[in-house]
């Protein structure tokens, strides 16, 4: 029936209140059928042993699903065409197909719809069943409805192109009829897109980062790359993946890559997936011919696997003198105009007789304001740059100095130009690109700890090979200090909680800490700088603190709502909220710390036993790590990002005609090489003091620690639900 | 956070936009009215200040050629900024049947309304359950930078059969100072409004003559916004709204019956109904490999019921006629997908071959208050087939995966069925169920020693409750479902370990779902002094998501009744003894229940309690005795314990 034509108030509510995408949706046009099917006819035609196989591996008869096999065939092809070959395109094909054996109702679902795209008449798609008795049956493509949101259409279905060609590609989806546990899902696509590539002297792919593991178990895996002579690749494997094969077929250069019996993907916790499983990692770059410096990219003909740091240092350096020509998101002006703005405000406000260590405050947070207020979005490179040039104004000298992403790869295996993370030295001390609620050397996570090279004074000079300093714990404190009472019921506690943080746990905090508090509008006091309506004319400017103010309300109203639903997450229970007070913002050089008190009353903290009552103090650490059966064998090293201290202090007062006991049990003293949870109770003046740290004091342990890791964070576990007895004074 | 942020420098690269001639764009006169409304609606940061829908009848064919009575839709709505920053948008439904001619936008400055927009944004809304439908909206932006700012917007939509006009409600997501729906009726239309849940509201309600027609108008004043909140009843319940039950017309010297009664409906359902084109003949072999080794009736109508529950997806494609009109049999049958009307259609005509007397069925699910004594199209929104058979007649659904004959779904009970039955119909009603046919039971027994809490506990689902776990369970991947079923053992509680998990057979929908293991709860243990504080009620079942905060408006709707049943069995070693356990709680009100009480014998303590949910919905006026009944089973929960030396 369609419930839909009375469609809900409450839907369309949603939909609308969230600003969920809507699908707009089209059945697929009748003509385009017939192109489909016979474009797909080439890779039908192909033969293929790999597809002939009809029966899972016996270890794998429990999987979801199984891939017989998922191949990819990727075509670079440079045509000319039109009066003397004036045209230049570069014609991308992509011919894709896989084999599916369903097992269970779970990849029913899964493949009940299948996705393919028709954009250009080349564009081909199709896809057969087979049946448990043997019969195979075609899929019809008359019910295929298009789709609006292309990133939800699978990672199987969607073309190897559309990231670089995406803006008008259409994709349909269509329901796959009798499609039963124990069938054998076939499908093929052909995806044909073109760039205009006269006027470019080059064009980079975007990075792929092919993990072998799949969300389902591959018996054979294979990406085919195939291109002309002014494509150029780079691949790198790592953690035991296999290497690509170069071969030749006429003018076009042949890459294969094939990997076979490959176990499903499995979610695990604290695993980089990136850094830790095989993985295949390859990029394309077309150019018209010309060798040019910046790529990362070998000569033609050759497969480049890895650059040395005389190469690194030659690209990024490269890379870095162009910067000033490139366009920072959301300004509509490049790093060097906005260097020339920023530059002559600074000097307005006394740049030029400030100290030099003032002035490198003063460049950063001139930066820092532009993303604040202005929305400005820059790389860590853009700001490299563009700290650099503000200080180059002053002759101050600056370094700068190029790592990895430590979540992605390691200087080592860097192979893209996107893999690389930027930062300067400046006067021994190291500078990353602020955030929004930065400080001036505030660490970037990414970063810390790595190798990395500081980059000479020429293309030519040899970068110097550095280690950048490490976090350690004691950098990354989070400090929370709570008053508690015991309400008049006896049904809730009452808190009074001072929370403060400082390095990468104030980063990470600060975005929910800051939610609707109005820092855009105090940022340029933080350091110092001129009014953000210095030289507006008055009407506007009266127009903007007019929408100051009514933010301002708006987020007035908001925060408590906003921090109750917050805490009701933290103690998996009810909470009532009082008050929010933003003690200090932790956006200022000198007051790096952010400080926060909350007014609250939390419930399901008192348990009754009698006349007695039970009170889980330490439940006001918030729910603590817990490790699951499944994660206390370790097949990986942990990475947990950073080392970091947290330390609850709560004062208790014991209400009035009631002893305490049950201290004895709130002792802790667990210390390890990878962490530590410590905890102790005291009673002085009425008052019961629960003293707890915990401390992760690496950002890696090694899988053979991990029990180190255990005991700390079991400890800290368990020690959530022990309570306290407070016992009616007779 | 940003995005605020962003809202501050938009409003900046706006300011021009706002002005005119370096003025404000809002004249004295709204701003004071904006102020006034401001005091009213304190939350809110717009308001609708009018919204006008006139409907004028016209005769028109549909696409069968038929005779039908067409409407149109003249309507305005006014919004005024009550705050210096509003964003909001405003949209107008339309697809085949309702065209939308026209959506303009004015926006106000001073004075002067100036058009700023001739079509909204077109976008397509598809319900998720739903592979295609033909529901779109148009929708304008609205980004108010100034209280007092005031826009309106105008719209014509055309309906091509009246059918379609099924309801109107006087509510909408932003309060409205005034809101009037008009209704032009000709003399040659014989028309009802049907008034619900007008008790309680206050609607002004006119009627005056106006030519050869005559004009009802249905008007109200400042009504809050209907705001969405988590499990809330549909609005249908509780809102005033009119459903417009269109009788009879004139064409001519004929009288043309549309909805005149139940009967009218069922033969415009049953035209559609006849539209399938079914061809059964692929299907015999079928329905006889099927039941080929089933030796009772009871045994062929299950497997014949099982196997389109099993084999049959849920795709539903909605497209004007196409969604009203069941797919034919042969082709649910060839492409094993369809949508309710596919698979009731292909169930009906399964069970005729096998030789009962199955037949195709209209209901309305509970989301819907009405029955068929409005013959209104919006009272239907589902198709199942029922079965004559043993002198009773089963409802089979085959949209309700794993659910075993003579079991119906919450959402269809109680509700009235329109059965079809050639030129006649009947109408009969799906029964109700008990809370206690729905039960989650969990029995358990654990062992105190000095340093570890263990047992073992068996759990049990029955009713719907059996239903929804093999909805679940079943459609998972085959290797995550032992941890599944471990994972219901620990009951969401990260202090208990269960280990040797066994099942009943879950490839059976028809007999209760058993799971079962060993426990450890050690971790539940507070040593304090020389005794032990031992929380044994490890799952307990309060329901805190039905918790109503202070701004809660509506009532809770659970969508089904249903019994937790528990019974834990502590234990104790030799030389101690239990102290201090609470007194027995008893809760009894009509709809919904609670008993708990514990007990000692021996060396062992016996917890039972029992929370039923009678009756699916908790009505509004009666949050505030909810909340209290909640808060007692929680503190009941929450109870410890004492175990010290005998």
């Amino acid at each position: 029936m369609q419930s839909i034509r009375s469609l809900s108030i409450g839907l369309l509510l949603s939909l609308l209140a969230t600003g969920s995408s809507l699908y707009a949706q089209e059945m697929i046009d009748e003509d385009f059928l017939d192109a489909l099917s016979e474009n797909a006819k080439e890779v039908w035609t192909e033969t293929d042993q790999d597809f002939t196989v009809s029966k899972s591996p016996a270890k794998w008869m429990d999987e979801s699903a199984v891939a017989v096999a998922y191949k990819k065939h990727i075509l670079f092809d440079k045509k000319r065409s039109g009066l003397l070959g004036g045209k230049e395109k570069l014609v991308l094909v992509e011919r894709k197909h896989m084999k599916v054996i369903l097992q269970d109702r779970q990849a029913v679902n899964d493949f009940s719809e299948l996705y393919f795209r028709y954009s250009s008449k080349m564009d081909g798609f199709g896809a057969v069943v087979y049946k448990t008795d043997g019969t195979k049956k075609e899929i019809p493509l008359t019910r295929a409805v298009s789709i609006e949101d292309n990133d939800n259409v699978p990672e199987f279905f969607k073309s190897f192109f559309d990231q670089n060609v995406s803006n008008r590609n259409e994709y349909y989806k269509v329901p796959v009829a009798d499609l039963l546990p124990g069938d054998q899902l076939e499908f093929v696509s052909v995806t044909s897109s073109t760039l205009d590539v006269k006027k470019t002297p080059y064009y980079t792919f975007d990075p792929q980062y092919e993990l072998c593991q799949k969300v389902m178990p591959l018996m054979v895996h294979k990406i085919v790359i195939e291109t002309d002579n002014n494509s150029f690749i780079t691949a790198r494997s790592i953690n035991g993946a296999p290497d690509f094969q170069q071969s030749m077929n006429g003018d076009f250069t042949v890459y294969t890559w094939t990997d076979k019996d490959r176990d499903r993907l499995k979610d695990a916790n604290f695993v980089n997936e990136y850094l830790v499983l095989p993985m295949v990692k390859f990029q394309i770059i077309y150019t018209d011919g010309r060798d040019i410096k910046s790529l990362f990219a070998g000569s033609k003909g050759q497969m480049k696997s890895s650059f040395d740091s005389k190469e690194i240092g030659e690209k990024a350096f490269a890379n870095y003198i162009a910067t000033g020509r490139t366009y920072v998101y959301g300004a509509s002006a490049t790093v060097d105009m906005i260097a020339g703005g920023l530059w002559n405000k600074m000097k307005n406000n006394g740049a030029k007789d400030v100290t030099e260590e003032d002035l490198i405050k003063m460049a950063y947070y001139y930066i820092r304001h532009t993303q604040v207020f202005n929305n400005y979005y820059y790389s860590d490179q853009q700001f490299v740059y563009l700290m650099a040039k503000l200080l180059g104004e002053r002759k101050i000298t600056s370094e700068v100095v190029v790592t990895t992403p430590n979540n992605i790869t390691v200087p080592a295996n860097l192979l893209f130009e996107s893999e690389l993370a930027w930062c300067l030295r400046i006067k021994g001390k190291f500078v990353f690109k602020a955030t929004e609620h930065s400080n001036l050397y505030d660490v970037d996570e990414r970063m810390t700890g790595n190798e990395a090279y500081v980059l000479g004074g020429t293309i030519k000079a040899l970068p110097e090979k550095i280690v950048i300093p490490d976090s350690k714990a004691d950098d990354n404190k989070g400090l929370f200090q709570c008053q508690v009472t015991l309400d008049t019921s006896k049904k809730w506690v009452n808190v009074v909680r001072t929370s403060a943080y400082t390095g990468i746990q104030k980063e990470r905090n600060s975005g929910y800490a800051m939610r609707f508090t109005p820092y855009m509008f105090t940022d340029s006091r933080t350091y110092f700088g001129p009014d953000d309506m210095e030289g507006v004319p008055q009407k506007y400017a009266d127009q903007f603190y007019q929408q100051k103010k009514a933010l301002t309300d708006e987020f007035k109203e908001r925060k408590p709502d906003y921090m109750k639903q917050q805490l009701e997450r933290e103690f998996d229970g009810p909470v009532t909220y009082q008050n929010f007070d933003m003690v200090a913002e932790g956006r200022s050089f000198k007051k790096p710390e952010m400080m926060f008190r909350e007014t609250f009353q939390v419930g399901g903290l008192i348990r009754k036993a009698g006349k007695k009552l039970l009170v889980n103090l330490s439940g006001l650490m918030g729910g603590q790590l817990h490790i699951n059966e499944d994660d206390r064998l370790r097949e990986f090293d942990a990475d947990l990002r950073y080392p970091r201290k947290l330390r609850w202090q709560i004062n208790f007062t014991i209400p009035a005609g009631y002893t305490v006991d049950g201290l004895k049990e709130l002792t802790n003293n667990i210390d390890t090489e990878a962490g530590s949870f410590i905890s102790s109770a005291t009673v002085k003046d009425n008052v019961l003091t629960l003293d707890i740290q915990k401390i992760y004091k690496t950002s890696q342990v090694k899988r053979e620690n991990w029990g180190q890791m255990l005991a700390f964070v079991d400890a800290a576990d368990a020690f959530t639900n022990r309570l306290i007895l407070l016992k009616p004074a007779q | 956070m940003r995005s605020f942020a962003f809202a501050l420098i938009m409003a900046l690269t706006l300011a021009p936009a706002l002005t005119l001639c370096g003025q404000s764009a809002v004249s004295p006169d709204d701003l004071t009215e904006s102020l006034r409304l401001r005091k009213k609606f304190k939350d809110e940061a717009y308001v609708a200040l009018r919204i006008t829908e006139k409907y004028t009848f016209e005769k028109g064919v549909n696409e069968f050629k038929q005779p039908v009575v067409t409407v149109k839709e003249t309507g305005e709505a006014e919004f005024i900024g009550l705050k210096d920053i509003a964003i909001f948008q405003y949209y107008k439904f339309h697809n085949r049947f309702v065209k939308l001619k026209s959506f303009t936008r004015y926006d106000k400055y001073q004075n002067k309304y100036i058009l700023t927009g001739k079509r909204g944004f077109d976008q397509s809304v598809t319900d998720e359950n739903t592979f295609f439908d033909d529901s779109r909206v148009q929708v304008y932006s609205f980004r108010f930078l100034e209280k007092g700012k005031v826009a309106k917007m105008n719209w014509v939509s055309e309906y091509t059969d009246g059918k379609y006009l099924t309801r109107n409600f006087f509510h909408e997501p932003f309060p409205v100072v005034e809101k009037v729906l008009e209704y032009e009726v000709p003399e040659w239309l014989d028309i009802q409004f049907v008034e619900k849940n007008f008790q309680g509201y206050k609607v002004e309600k006119t009627r005056r003559p106006s030519g050869k027609a005559t004009i009802y108008s249905f008007k109200v004043k400042e009504y809050p916004a209907l705001k969405n909140e988590a499990n809330d009843l549909g609005i249908a319940y509780t809102h005033p709204h009119i459903l417009t039950q269109i009788k009879s017309f004139t064409n001519g010297a004929e009288k043309i019956n549309v909805f005149q009664n139940t009967a009218d409906l069922y033969k415009w359902y049953s035209q559609l109904y006849k539209m399938a084109g079914n061809d059964v003949s692929p299907l015999k072999t079928q329905v006889n490999q099927i039941t080929a080794n089933k030796k009772t009736d009871e045994e062929k109508i299950k497997a014949i019921y099982y196997w389109v529950q099993d084999n049959i997806r849920y795709i539903a494609y909605e497209d004007g006629y196409a969604g009203y009109i069941p797919a034919s049999t042969q082709e649910v049958f060839s492409v094993k997908y369809g949508d309710c009307k596919g698979m009731a259609n292909l169930l009906t005509e399964m069970l005729k071959i096998a030789g009962y007397d199955a037949r195709f069925t209209w209901i309305g699910t509970r989301h819907l208050p009405y029955d068929h004594s409005i013959p209104v199209m919006c009272v239907d929104n589902h198709a199942i087939t029922a079965l004559y058979f043993k002198n009773k007649v089963w409802f089979l659904d085959g949209t309700e995966k794993y659910n075993p004959l003579g079991e119906d779904a919450y959402r269809i009970q109680g509700k009235s069925a329109l059965i079809e039955k050639g030129e006649a119909f009947e109408e009969v009603k799906v029964p109700l169920s008990k809370a206690t046919d729905h039960v989650i039971r969990t029995v358990a027994t654990l062992q105190l020693e000095d340093n570890s809490l263990k047992g073992h506990v068996k759990f049990t689902l029955t009713g719907n409750e059996r239903k929804d776990f093999h909805q679940h369970y079943q459609e998972m991947p085959q290797y995550a479902q032992q941890d599944y079923l471990k994972e219901i053992l620990e009951f969401g509680n990260t202090n208990l370990k269960a280990s040797q998990i066994k099942s009943s057979d879950l490839t059976n929908r028809e007999i209760p779902v058993v799971i079962e293991g060993d426990i450890d709860l050690t971790n539940n243990i507070n040593h304090i002094g020389n005794d032990q504080y031992v929380h044994i009620d490890f799952f307990p079942k309060n329901l805190s998501r039905y918790m109503p905060d202070e701004k809660r408006q509506k009532g809770f709707d659970f969508e089904s009744v249903f019994a937790f049943e528990d019974e834990l069995e502590l234990v104790l070693p030799a030389g101690k003894k239990c102290i201090d356990l609470p007194e027995k709680l008893t809760i009894d009100r009509p709809g919904y229940s609670f008993v708990g009480s514990y007990e000692t014998t021996g060396n062992k303590v016996r917890l039972k309690k029992t929370l039923t949910i009678k009756e699916s919905v908790i009505p509004a006026d009666q949050l505030a005795d909810w909340k209290v009944f909640l808060e007692s089973i929680r503190e009941f929960n929450s109870y410890l314990l004492t175990i010290t030396k005998s």
